[in-house]
């Protein structure tokens, strides 16, 4: 959970992490408490067959929620544990471990068949339903579906730059030579792996494919990992810190400099940048492009869906 | 076309799969077949099989070809033998088919209804999450480099270690050894085949997880005309298709509903939509008293909750709350001895965590420089 730290939050760390977790479905967490609460009360009073059934289940229910409370909830305990075990960006996944949605629909579905009318009980559990729409916010996903354009449900635009990219970077000496040099060493030894990994040219991508692109073609390499990527994008939910690092410096100076955020960097800091990090060629958005330096410092391979392919050479 | 016909092969060879060994394992285990159960048990055992496989190759640092081999072998003999021993099983099941429709009444096709719009929107959403970076770019690399975990999916780098947090858990290179066998790119194996199998798994959980909540509630609205199986098949469809409209309406990045639709051919996304329904099921059985022999299943499903995602360890938080408790309430303490069992894939995983991560021992990505 991205800015949620026990050193921040403190005891209410827990309490922070549900309230996040939940959001505007607290509607669901809402129903099974209910349900947990009133229906073993409403059970009691209709003594039929079955009853014990349904409180049975509510004891289980309530087990859980008292047991995971006392401990993995237990916001002295997560206080102390969690931040050493390095868990504290994904403490939310305990939260799944409560029984909230197939508890809220175990108790919703429990009313049909329990009145009189079969109809009656369906058209209240599809009343329930329907309020509950209206307070709860929609899942994320679902406004943004869109049929995708290819079998591999990846930008358009991937496939393209990737093809162009591989088609450039055969013709060069860098690639003819790690070729050359591909399979001398025994493949499970570092130097065997590194060979192969030199015949892959090594990019940046505007930040809307990057993440696509090994996915599509594990063929090209990135200069940047995923956690340095998401951090120069200013996602902090990995909980890690670059500030102080070199590594991540040089890099998103070349970043800076595609884009002409950062006009003070000198062509010498530039070069360096590239060579150190081994890049061969970065992808920018056309519109985007900070064409005057990048033209200065790199051949012009094309420009395809968008986007121009430059290539650095030493 | 021809990838998606290869891909449409590949979804109903891995869906037959699970089906025959499920329905050895409920052979084996002198059970009732029923489809939903051998898919399920199926999904679980072949997942940990391949965790054992799977994990003894990376470690050995074998290729991505000879593991698809060996994976292949055990596949063949798994169909062979779910096939000979299930053949006439599946015939009186197929024969009774339509009366246990039946048993459902309407809500069958709300509930199929449901089903197949929740497959569409995982088989046509695109998830271009930093994660999917990770599982997809996993299957990916390991096709690309016909290695084992040995490069950084996010970048391409050769490693020298193999990171302890995904060391473990082999799911991604299921999809890899898929793409290889059924010569399909990783990215559709991962994103379309593995975001409807595990949908489809999800759904058939909760079905099971409905059954056994609602087995033996009698009704009233029905003046006790029908059966308690035909009652308990209905609100379990009614059950499933409540749970799916509440997933629908999970508004928050981290709720069980947006790992479902969106993120389906994910590790964790299991974990959270299987692997927890179905503990949760095996706890039922137990606070019912139906099956007091539940702990093999709950080492089955933590055993394949290690080989999705390190997520695996949030089982192991609901299986010591929902039976821990139990085993006292109960005064039994065998309950201990089966929780301790059911638990020790996730225990073991846990311990190998630690142990790897604070330095104890190494796990070489390379034999040497």
């Amino acid at each position: 959970m991205e800015g949620v730290k026990v050193s921040s939050y403190g005891l209410y760390f827990v309490f922070e992490c549900l309230r996040r977790y939940l959001g505007g479905s607290w509607y669901i967490a809402g129903l099974f408490l209910l349900g947990l609460l009133i229906w073993p009360v409403l059970s009691r009073k209709k003594s039929a067959d079955g009853e014990e059934s349904v409180s049975t289940i509510s004891w289980m229910n309530l087990t859980i929620v008292l047991f995971l409370a006392l401990t993995a909830c237990n916001p002295f305990l997560v206080m102390k544990i969690v931040p050493k075990i390095g868990m504290t960006s994904v403490y939310y996944r305990i939260f799944w471990a409560l029984p909230f949605v197939t508890g809220a629909a175990y108790y919703l579905t429990l009313l049909y068949g329990k009145l009189r009318s079969a109809v009656l009980s369906l058209l209240l559990i599809v009343g329930i339903l329907t309020a509950s729409a209206f307070v709860m916010g929609l899942n994320p996903g679902i406004p943004n579906l869109t049929v995708p354009s290819n079998v591999y449900k990846v930008d358009g635009a991937i496939p393209v730059l990737c093809e162009e990219i591989h088609r450039d970077f055969e013709k060069t000496e860098s690639f003819l030579e790690a070729e050359e040099d591909l399979g001398r060493d025994d493949f499970r030894t570092l130097t065997g792996a590194r060979q192969l990994v030199r015949t892959m040219p090594r990019c940046i991508f505007p930040f809307q494919l990057e993440f696509a692109v090994r996915q599509y073609d594990a063929g090209i390499a990135l200069t940047f990992d995923r956690n340095l990527r998401l951090y120069y994008e200013g996602n902090r939910s990995t909980g890690i810190s670059y500030e102080n690092s070199e590594k991540y410096h040089r890099r998103a100076l070349i970043l800076n400099v595609m884009y002409g955020y950062d006009d003070t960097a000198s062509e010498k800091a530039f070069r360096k940048a590239m060579e150190k990090t081994g890049t061969d060629y970065l992808v920018v958005e056309k519109d985007r492009c900070n064409e005057l330096f990048l033209n200065a410092v790199c051949n012009r391979v094309s420009e395809i869906a968008g986007y121009v392919i430059f290539r650095y050479e030493l | 076309m021809k990838i998606a016909l290869l891909s449409a092969l590949a979804l109903g060879f891995q869906l037959f799969l699970f089906l025959s060994a499920g329905t050895l394992l409920q052979r084996v285990l002198k059970r009732e077949l029923s489809l939903t159960g051998s898919l399920l048990l199926g999904y679980f055992s072949v997942f940990s099989l391949f965790e054992i496989v799977c994990l003894t190759a990376e470690l050995r640092l074998t290729s991505l070809t000879s593991l698809s081999f060996v994976t292949g072998i055990l596949a063949f003999c798994l169909l062979a033998f779910g096939m000979i021993f299930g053949i006439s099983r599946w015939k009186s099941y197929l024969l009774s088919i339509r009366e246990r429709l039946s048993l459902h009444g309407w809500t069958f096709f709300l509930l199929l209804g449901a089903l197949l719009l929740t497959l569409l929107f995982v088989l046509l959403y695109s998830d271009a999450s930093s994660d999917s970076d990770y599982y997809v770019g996993q299957a990916a690399t390991a096709l690309f480099t016909d290695s084992i975990g040995r490069f950084d999916p996010t970048n391409g780098r050769a490693l020298t270690v193999f990171k302890p947090r995904y060391a473990f858990s082999m799911y991604p290179y299921w999809s890899a050894v898929a793409a290889k066998c059924f010569h399909i790119p990783a990215i559709v194996e991962s994103r379309s085949i593995m975001s409807v199998i595990n949908a489809l798994m999800s759904v058939l959980c909760l079905y099971r997880l409905g059954m056994a909540l609602f087995f033996e509630v009698p009704g009233k609205g029905d003046g006790g005309k029908k059966c308690p199986e035909a009652l308990a098949s209905q609100r379990s469809a009614l059950f499933c298709v409540i749970v799916l409209f509440l997933h629908v309406f999970s508004s928050t990045i981290y709720l069980p509903g947006i790992f479902l639709l969106t993120r389906s051919f994910e590790g964790k996304a299991s974990i959270a939509n299987i692997v927890i329904p179905s503990v949760l099921t095996i706890a039922v059985s137990l606070w019912r008293r139906r099956d007091e022999s539940a702990f093999w299943e709950l080492f089955l499903v933590n055993f394949a909750a290690v080989c999705f995602s390190a997520s695996g360890m949030f089982s192991l938080a609901l299986s010591l709350a929902a039976v821990f408790p139990l085993a006292f309430i109960r005064k039994k303490p065998s309950y201990l001895l089966g929780l301790f069992l059911g638990s020790l894939p996730v225990l073991l995983w846990a311990g190998a965590y630690v142990l790897a991560s604070r330095g104890v021992f190494v796990m070489a990505a390379v034999t040497g420089r």
